[in-house]
């Protein structure tokens, strides 16, 4: 019966193919907006929760000062508010695996291409930033050269591109930082990874310059300090607990520090995400509407230039339950073929901007279609059609056969 | 004798349009027995097609019974009703009323569709009724590339595919030339003779009335008199 019934709506559709085409068009362009917007947000927020995963979600991160984080968590008031942390104190705090520790300071800068100086970030890094915490800053990507030295005396530094190019120099030349002279060693860029810096939770790597800690604490002094830390917590232990613990820690060292958990980070970019997949998700599904309220029209359309057709079936026999069926699959016909077709075309689409987002970012992205996306678009058309029908299937079931029948 | 096919007993149908009543039918008796040859004639709006249509299960009068094969339907719901006419009636219009988007052998199946018989055996039958009438060369053929008279053939088989009780045919000639109206009366008469299908046909044409046993004589929604024709034809 059913099949019968597809047989007969597709007969009809195809009699009125234009302005059925025309109806299919406006569910399709509903569902290509849903596919792409869904697909596309669903690939960032994959790529994005893809980095979180890499960083660990037993990474801290340990700032200087009080702020709030969300969690509530330990209230140090009263305690120092400086901008440096004590990177001894985090090793005490039962639970942390291991700790590194970060310092920047904005150093003088001598370089040959550069006229007089400059004041530019200088960003120290303990041994275990780079060994334990690469993630964090994306895989520390090196371009051309290579890391500076943790070994000799002469570390050389690490020169983002966009600022080695201001300076002029490229791997070999030598910069004077604070008087001192550093050869540059490397310069921060895409690696042979494909790793570039551009998703890292540090910052932008593209205008800073990095050193180790202990080349920079020789420069200027203050041994012990940090201006951030990070620490990996033990597998087995509760994250948020040690976060706790470590504020606690240099509460009694009188030094307020903040903490942050990489899953607080990825909690708040997830709501933010979703509030933006929603907002988009609600303007597509507007369209959508308007889709429906087509398919809707189609069938009142329908409904009243087949109205003799339906007088005819009435007397051959068709009970109403029949005639309702028979239109409510063909308004269903109309949105599963506009959902087949705008899923098809959304998945085109956002590939092609997922291509176009991937250049814009110099990122590599890809949208993400899960199988509920494709399969889940198909069939919400399907009853988008259908119940777009239902008014106009039961005025046509309850024709009386002989007003029908008599129809012009 | 056997139970009459129809009886009518005291039946009566009105319009109401605004301000005015029409009463189409105003308090009729009539009975049809099973395997008659009935033809009806009257002046245009005697109520001719209104009878045709509580007849044949498509619309209820406002008083009186009907009973159909001996089965009072005059309180069946549309369902009922609706299965009624699928199980026992043929009906053939004046205007043909086939499905424009299907083709003839679709046509001539429409209605075991809603009986819920499968493809294979629709279609074996459609092809049976088309090749009786004539017309086992246009099975696929649409409406629109039909003749008037190929149409009503078309028609005639859809109206036989439930192998009716009773046939009801409201002017099948009257779009038709006088020539090919008389191959669709002859295919008519042929029914009622070789299957015994009861049958019913209103007609302005006094040469079609000729084709009918008895003559039903309609006037202001009532019968005047009814008379046998005289011979065999
Ligand atoms: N749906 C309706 N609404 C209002 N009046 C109607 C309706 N159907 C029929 N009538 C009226 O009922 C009367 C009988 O109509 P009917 O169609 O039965 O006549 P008829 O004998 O078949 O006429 P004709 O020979 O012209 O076909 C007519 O006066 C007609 O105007
Ligand atoms: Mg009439």
């Amino acid at each position: 019966m059913l099949f019968d019934y597809l047989s007969l709506s597709w007969h009809s559709i195809r009699n009125r193919s234009l302005r059925s085409w025309l109806t299919i068009l406006g569910v399709v362009i509903g569902v290509t907006a849903i596919v792409t917007l869904i697909s596309i947000g669903q690939g960032i927020q994959d790529s994005i929760l893809n980095e979180f995963d890499k960083v660990g979600y037993n990474t801290v991160t340990v700032l200087p000062g009080n702020f709030d984080t969300g969690r509530g968590g330990f209230g140090n008031t009263g305690a120092d508010t400086s901008s440096y942390l004590n990177k001894s104190v985090i090793n005490e705090v039962e639970g942390v695996k291991t700790s590194a520790a970060i310092r920047s300071e904005d150093l003088q800068i001598v370089s040959e291409g550069l006229e007089g100086q400059a004041f530019l970030r200088v960003t120290g890094m303990s041994p275990a930033v780079l060994s334990d915490f690469e993630a964090y800053f994306d895989g520390f990507p090196i371009s051309q050269g290579e890391r500076f030295s943790y070994e000799s005396e002469e570390s050389g530094v690490v020169i983002g591109d966009e600022i080695a190019r201001e300076l002029g120099v490229s791997p070999g030349d030598i910069i004077r930082i604070e008087g001192k002279e550093f050869t540059v060693s490397g310069l921060l860029g895409t690696d042979e990874e494909g790793n570039d810096g551009q998703f890292n939770f540090y910052g932008d790597l593209n205008n800073g310059l990095f050193i180790p800690l202990s080349a920079l604490e020789n420069l200027y002094g203050r041994k012990g300090n940090a201006s951030l830390i990070l620490a990996k917590v033990f597998e087995d232990a509760e994250v948020s607990e040690v976060a706790d613990e470590i504020e606690r820690a240099y509460s009694a060292d009188d030094t307020a520090a903040t903490t942050i958990t990489t899953e607080e980070i990825s909690n708040r970019v997830n709501s933010a995400l979703g509030t933006i997949q929603i907002a988009l998700a609600g303007i597509a599904a507007i369209s959508l509407l308007v889709g429906g309220i087509g398919v809707m029209n189609t069938m009142y359309t329908a409904v009243l230039e087949r109205t003799r057709e339906i007088g005819v079936m009435k007397a051959v026999g068709a009970k109403n339950g029949q005639i309702l069926g028979l239109f409510l699959t063909e308004s269903g016909l109309l949105g599963l073929v506009g959902g087949a077709i705008g899923t098809l075309v959304g998945v085109g689409l956002s590939i092609l901007a997922g291509r176009f987002i991937s250049q814009a970012l110099s990122a590599p992205f890809t949208p993400s279609f899960g199988p509920g996306l494709l399969i889940g678009a198909i069939a919400f058309s399907f009853v988008l059609g259908s119940i777009s029908g239902v008014l106009p299937a039961r005025q046509a079931s309850r024709l009386q056969p002989v007003e029908a029948l008599r129809y012009e | 004798m056997k139970e009459p096919m129809v009886e009518l007993q005291n039946v009566a149908k009105k319009y109401i349009m605004g301000e005015t009543t029409v009463r189409a039918l105003r308090g009729l008796d009539l009975k049809i027995n099973n395997g008659e040859f009935v033809g009806i004639v009257g002046p245009s709006g005697s109520g001719k097609s209104t009878l045709m249509h509580i007849i044949g299960a498509l619309d209820i009068p406002d008083q009186g019974r009907v009973l159909l094969d001996g089965k009072d339907i005059s309180d069946y719901d549309e369902n009922e009703l609706a299965e009624l006419r699928g199980n026992k009636v043929g009906f053939v219009f004046q205007t043909f009323n086939l499905i424009h988007t299907l083709s003839s052998l679709d046509n001539v199946a429409l209605p075991l569709t809603f009986q819920g018989i499968g493809k294979s055996e629709r279609e074996e039958r459609a092809a049976e009724l088309l090749e009786m009438v004539g017309l086992s060369d246009r099975l696929t053929h649409k409406p629109a590339e039909l003749s008037g008279g190929e149409q009503q053939r078309v028609s005639i088989a859809r109206a036989l595919i439930n192998d009716p009780d009773i046939l009801l045919a409201d002017e099948p000639t009257g779009n038709l030339d006088s020539e090919t109206g008389k191959d669709i009366m002859e295919l008519i008469k042929g029914l009622n003779r070789n299957r015994g299908t009861t049958i019913v046909v209103v007609t302005h044409n006094p040469r079609d009335a000729e084709y009918a046993v008895r003559i039903v004589n309609m006037i202001d929604g009532k019968i005047k008199n009814g008379k046998e024709n005289e011979g065999d034809n």
